[in-house]
């Protein structure tokens, strides 16, 4: 079935969608009303992987507990490490540039599938406890997995085909969620609502690093990625995991080409496992120092030590930093009678400085995001951006 | 507005203690950076003739599209004996805004400040925002009004620590080691000396005021005391150094609103970076109009000199051109304009002046004129009519001889299209020179009146029948019968009739022609980079 004839088909062909190109191998379906190339792993043949890929369309992968790891690896990047040994090794896929969600049913080893960046762009398990490391996001069945591939896909096809429609983000002032004075309490989730188009987002959770939301979603019409600390946590402080998530969903932007947008209300990071923090942070500094993709910066609260530079508060490098007047900029966190005297910076000194861009109303921050995203996106699909 | 106030009473004392009260703050400090270096400075700006900077990005952004960045960026006026003064934005508007459109990154200098001398901030915020642009491959200009750092700031060690990394972060500079990279353009706006000098050398479009800025190496100050004797500034860098003595200007406004339609126009005729092609706008001047009037304005006496422009003028929509370098080495014509709402490079040698001749001049001007419609994917139309390359101790002088191996080197490695059109006169190497297949020519056609041949009709008598003259026995009737010879022998259609020309084109069919070959690269792609052409195609 050919791609157009798929279309003029339309949405009857979606029910059971996932179980019936299990059963096949391979075949074309469509899944929230976009059509998808499925692969099933363990049954599909090197031809009919090939004619996936060459479809352009997103590809959904499953791999059940019976798919060799050579398959599973096969997904995306051990093309390019070693393309003399792969089949598929005539198909250029970084330059097809489009979506690949791996889909792990039950019993199926997360380890045997490569990170993201080479790997899939986003990996579901089904019934999994999403503790394997590289599970972006746990589903209960089947049917759960069909629905966050749809809600999935609303993202990542703007990706590839451009801006969506703008949708108005969720009715009401951030100045009613979120109190003036630092330690108010309020949710991000809250603020992530009224920024994004009609308060929607993709999360790309992992339930074991909940101290950092990590989401896709879009803005204007312009898709990206959103990561938030969490200040109702321990006011936003980052552990390993959570520094880990970060660095995971970097490396995930920047292979789906998304921008990254950080909202920074942290207190730093927590010295629980000092030898796994200092790991965790190595890596993630190397991540967020060298984006892939254009990267804006709100800081909301708190902005202390190694916590809010990994998240692009001041110290690693964004193309776009405001703060909310209520910001709090310091090296590490501090407490009122510190022996070293006053450690912060108010965001008036800071922007005087000219070590951030701007000071800006909360409600203004999504109007100048857009405007922001809708200069930084207009580099191609295939370029990055470098440094200052 | 007044005059920027002393430093403690612009910054907050203490941090603001709601959301209301923060907004009251916000908005006192962007009130406060909209003023500039107050009245006073402002209107001594006027009077030098200038705009402030808001005037220039007002001018060149499309109505309501500009949004500034870093506007509560504060510097520190620190005059010994004074009380310190507060520097409003630190002396530098940066932003963007869209130019017919399009997405431009600006900054401008604020000469109401300290001359337009840069703070810490200031250079922070143009750092910033060039690395903007650069990541976005978003064009940008660059006001430039003194541009030098503040003399407190550079005194001293400090000069080695903190400017050195401020410089190092800045672009154009850096801009051009870029492989991708988007139009820089400097629009020289005051007394320009060091850095706004230097990166105008690499940008893509540099304007001058005339009358109101000047560029330099070093102000007249500075000169006095090296060499001494009077000098203005006007006389160091002013538009007829630049304009017309040394070309490194490409456009001088008889105003500043003038040279900023340049940049527009400009910016307009380029795409926004080096891998996109230009854009086609839709044009009311029809693609296959036929040009009568280029019967009336080349005429077909050789020696007779007559204006190129008028030649290009007819032959591009609505007779735009855009002229590149327009008062230096006039005896060559660049310019951009669109054909059928084609963005097209024109290279024209003009007879009006020195009869079109190819000196030094014209080719340094040729040579950065190509390199600029090769980078940003622009086909180039050549019109040529010229009687060769200038000889004598005089260009031997300014290396005649490297400056035609530059112009053939850089016509080979051409990898955007060229038509080349013969209008009349094409002798010698620099017919060879200027779009000849050989030389990166992808067609080339002739009018009726052209004549190719390695030298002029009577240059070759003169060799050729140089004996008999020397012996005494040339008579007037074998002269001319030999000139009717060469004249015959150098007609265009000889070529044709080999097929080293691509068709004999009758002047009214001109621009049908240039627009159906422009329509058929559009086609296939401008924006397309092909490998580099190969030395010989004959």
């Amino acid at each position: 079935m050919t791609t157009k004839e798929l279309k003029k088909k339309g949405k009857a062909a979606e029910a059971g969608a996932l179980l019936a190109a299990a059963a096949s191998g391979a075949d074309l379906r469509y899944v929230g009303g976009r059509p998808v190339s499925f692969v099933h792993c363990s049954v599909a043949s090197a031809a009919s992987l090939r004619r996936a890929l060459r479809r352009r369309l997103p590809i959904v992968a499953i791999v059940d507990k019976d798919t060799s790891d050579e398959t599973a690896w096969s997904l995306r990047g051990s093309w390019s490490a070693a393309p003399e040994a792969d089949p598929l090794s005539t198909v250029d896929v970084e330059r097809l540039n489009r979506p690949l969600i791996a889909l792990l049913l039950e019993g199926a080893d997360a380890g045997a599938l490569a990170p993201a960046g080479e790997g899939p762009d986003i990996v579901i398990a089904v019934r999994g406890d999403g503790d394997g490391g590289d599970v972006d996001l746990a589903v209960a069945d089947v049917a759960g997995a069909e629905a966050a591939i749809a809600e999935a896909l609303v993202v990542l096809q703007s990706v590839t085909h451009g801006r969506g429609t703008v949708v108005p983000p969720a009715p009401g002032s951030l100045t009613d969620v979120v109190p003036f004075e630092l330690d108010g309490a309020y949710d991000m989730t809250d603020v992530v609502a009224r920024l994004v188009d009609g308060g929607r987002t993709v999360p790309i959770a992992r339930p074991h690093a909940a101290g950092v939301s990590t989401a896709l979603a879009s803005i204007g019409g312009i898709p990206v990625g959103i990561m938030a600390s969490r200040p109702e946590r321990d006011q936003g402080r980052l552990d390993s995991a959570e520094i880990r998530r970060i660095e995971r969903f970097v490396r995930l932007t920047g292979a789906l080409r998304l921008p990254l947008v950080s909202l920074v209300d942290t207190a730093g990071e927590r010295w629980s496992d000092s030898a796994d923090l200092l790991g965790a942070l190595r890596d993630a500094l190397l991540a967020v120092q060298s984006p892939a993709t254009p990267k804006c910066v709100v800081i909301t609260g708190r902005a202390y030590g190694l916590g809010a530079a990994l998240m692009g508060a001041v110290a690693a490098r964004a193309d776009y930093v405001v703060a909310w007047a209520r910001a709090d900029l310091a090296g590490r966190a501090y407490t009122e009678d510190d022996e070293l005297g006053p450690l912060a910076t108010s965001p008036f000194a800071a922007v005087e400085a000219a070590v951030i861009h701007e000071v800006l109303e909360p409600d203004a921050t999504r109007q100048a995001l857009i405007d922001v995203l809708g200069s930084l996106t207009t580099v191609g699909a295939d370029e990055g951006s470098d440094g200052h | 507005m007044s005059s920027p106030a002393p430093v403690a009473e612009t910054t907050s004392g203490g941090r603001p203690q709601s959301w209301a009260e923060a907004a009251q703050v916000l908005a006192a400090r962007r009130e406060f950076a909209l003023g500039m270096g107050g009245e006073a400075n402002i209107e001594k700006q006027r009077e030098k003739g200038r705009l402030t900077p808001r005037e220039r990005v007002e001018l060149l952004f499309d109505p309501g599209s500009f949004q500034e960045q870093g506007a509560l960026a504060l510097g520190t006026l620190i005059v010994p004996g004074r009380p310190d003064r507060a520097a409003p934005a630190d002396g530098i508007v940066v932003g963007w805004g869209d130019v017919v459109g399009r997405r431009v990154c600006v900054i401008a200098d604020d000469g109401t400040i300290a001359a337009g001398a840069r703070g810490h901030a200031a250079n922070r915020k143009a750092a910033a925002i060039s690395a903007f642009a650069r990541n976005s491959r978003l064009p940008l200009v660059w006001f430039a009004e003194s541009s030098v750092n503040r003399m407190q700031h550079v005194m001293g060690a400090q000069f080695a620590g903190d400017l050195e990394r401020e410089l190092g972060a800045l672009p154009p500079l850096r801009f051009m080691s870029s492989g991708l990279r988007a139009p820089t353009v400097i629009a020289i706006s005051g007394q320009s000396v060091g850095r706004p000098s230097f990166a105008a050398m690499v940008s893509e479009f540099v304007t001058l005021n005339r009358g109101s800025s000047a560029m330099a190496l070093a102000g007249p100050s500075i000169v006095r005391a090296a060499i001494g004797g009077p000098v203005t500034s006007d006389e160091l860098g002013g538009a007829e150094m630049h304009g017309k003595g040394t070309g490194l200007v490409d456009y001088v406004g008889d105003s500043e609103a003038d040279s900023i339609d340049g940049i527009r126009r400009f910016l307009d005729y380029l795409p926004p970076y080096t891998g996109a092609a230009p854009r086609r706008l839709p044009s009311d001047d029809p693609g296959d109009r036929l040009c009568p009037e280029l019967y009336d304005i080349v005429p077909l006496a050789y020696r007779r000199a007559y204006d190129m422009r008028k030649v290009a003028r007819a032959v591009v929509d609505n007779g735009e051109l855009l002229e590149i370098k327009g008062d230096f080495a006039r005896n060559l014509v660049t310019a951009l304009a669109r054909i059928d709402g084609w963005t097209v490079g024109i290279v024209a040698n003009n007879p009006l002046h020195a009869a079109g001749i190819v000196d030094p001049p014209a080719i340094q001007k040729l040579v950065r004129f190509v390199q600029l419609c090769n980078l940003y994917n622009i086909p180039i139309v050549i019109l040529q009519d010229q009687p060769g390359v200038m000889v004598g101790p005089g260009v031997e002088r300014q290396q005649i001889v490297k400056n035609v191996v530059w112009l053939s080197q850089t016509m080979r490695s051409v990898t955007t299209p060229v038509l080349t059109v013969l209008v009349r006169k094409c002798y010698g190497f620099s017919y060879l020179l200027l779009g000849a297949r050989m030389n990166g020519g992808d067609t080339v056609v002739a009018w009726p009146s052209a004549s190719i041949s390695l030298a002029g009709p009577e240059a070759g008598v003169a060799t050729v029948l140089a004996a008999e003259e020397r012996a005494g026995t040339l008579t007037d009737e074998r002269r001319a019968e030999v000139l009717a010879a060469f004249f015959e022998d150098s007609r265009a259609r000889h070529a044709a009739y080999a097929g080293r020309l691509d068709d004999i084109l009758e002047p009214e069919q001109t621009r049908a022609f240039l627009a159906r070959q422009l329509a058929l690269i559009g086609i296939r792609g401008a924006g397309i980079r092909y490998s580099p052409k190969p030395a010989l195609r004959q």
